[in-house]
């Protein structure tokens, strides 16, 4: 989807599902003001997301597959489960 | 949001504000895609104080306070999201609120300026992320131009629309 069209479908949708869209981007930034982003360079550690309320991020900077939350990557068991709930089709993960 | 506004509509219902409209970038929303805002900009006309002509902001902190908002610098946070209540600061802003179209949030029901309010306001107010409000509303052709035209005239924005097109918009329509 061109980046025009995906600006329409957006500005199209419910004022509900934009409030909802909001509210996790608001989420998101407070999450990033908190923690930081999710690699820094200098940590060769690798930095799981450890959310309880865990999501599959929905951007398009993936993989890796990452937490739209904490932006941490996912554990192999996330993203497992992210699969059986329909996210990232076979053959990409 | 829900109880957000659920909390703004019983403060209404209550009489410790009159009408209320959503403005700012959770009001462009409404008409444009959604932009990351940290907070919600709330327009509130008040019913004036017994032997005062002196508009206080005071009665609705004390009453969401009492309702579990709590205080943070200019905000007050409630059901989630840091609200910024406004009184209308000049003729423009009285009729936004006064003109604010029915919408509703999830079920709830609550009230948004329109598109042509909103573009007004934010040449009025023209800070740059005002300035590009305005395109993003051009841009998605959001907003009547007979409407807006009409708003700009009765508020004395004209001569400010003409110069944000000489700048923004000369050359870029075909």
């Amino acid at each position: 989807m061109g980046n025009t069209e995906m600006r329409k479908r957006l500005a199209s949708l419910s004022f509900s599902d934009k409030v909802e869209i909001l509210e996790k981007l608001r989420d998101r930034s407070l999450a990033f003001a908190a923690a930081g982003l999710r690699a820094h360079a200098a940590d060769k550690t690798p930095q799981f997301c450890h959310c309880e309320d865990w999501e599959p991020c929905g951007c398009g900077n993936q993989p890796p597959y990452h937490c739209m939350w904490c932006c941490r990557d996912l554990t192999q068991a996330q993203i497992t489960a992210a699969k059986t709930r329909g996210h990232y089709p076979e053959g990409k993960g | 949001m829900k109880a957000t506004l659920e909390a703004i509509n019983k403060m209404q219902a209550d009489g410790v504000i009159g009408k209320y409209a959503i403005g700012g970038a959770v009001g462009a929303t409404l008409y444009l895609e959604p932009a990351a805002t940290l907070d919600v900009d709330v327009f509130v006309t008040l019913p004036a104080m017994e032997g005062s002509s002196l508009l206080t902001l005071s009665p609705i902190y004390e009453y969401l306070v009492q309702h579990g908002g709590i205080v943070q610098h200019e905000h007050i946070l409630v059901g989630g999201w840091p609200i910024q209540f406004l009184p209308p600061a000049n003729e423009l802003e009285r009729e936004a609120v006064a003109e604010a179209v029915e919408t509703s949030v999830q079920g709830v029901p609550t009230r948004v300026m329109t598109a042509e309010h909103l573009v007004a306001i934010a040449l009025q107010t023209g800070r740059a992320k005002d300035n590009i409000r305005v395109l993003q509303f051009i841009e998605h052709e959001a907003v009547s131009s007979e409407k807006l035209m009409r708003v700009l005239v009765r508020h004395g924005l004209v001569d400010k629309w003409k110069a944000f097109e000489r700048r923004y918009l000369e050359g870029s329509r075909g």
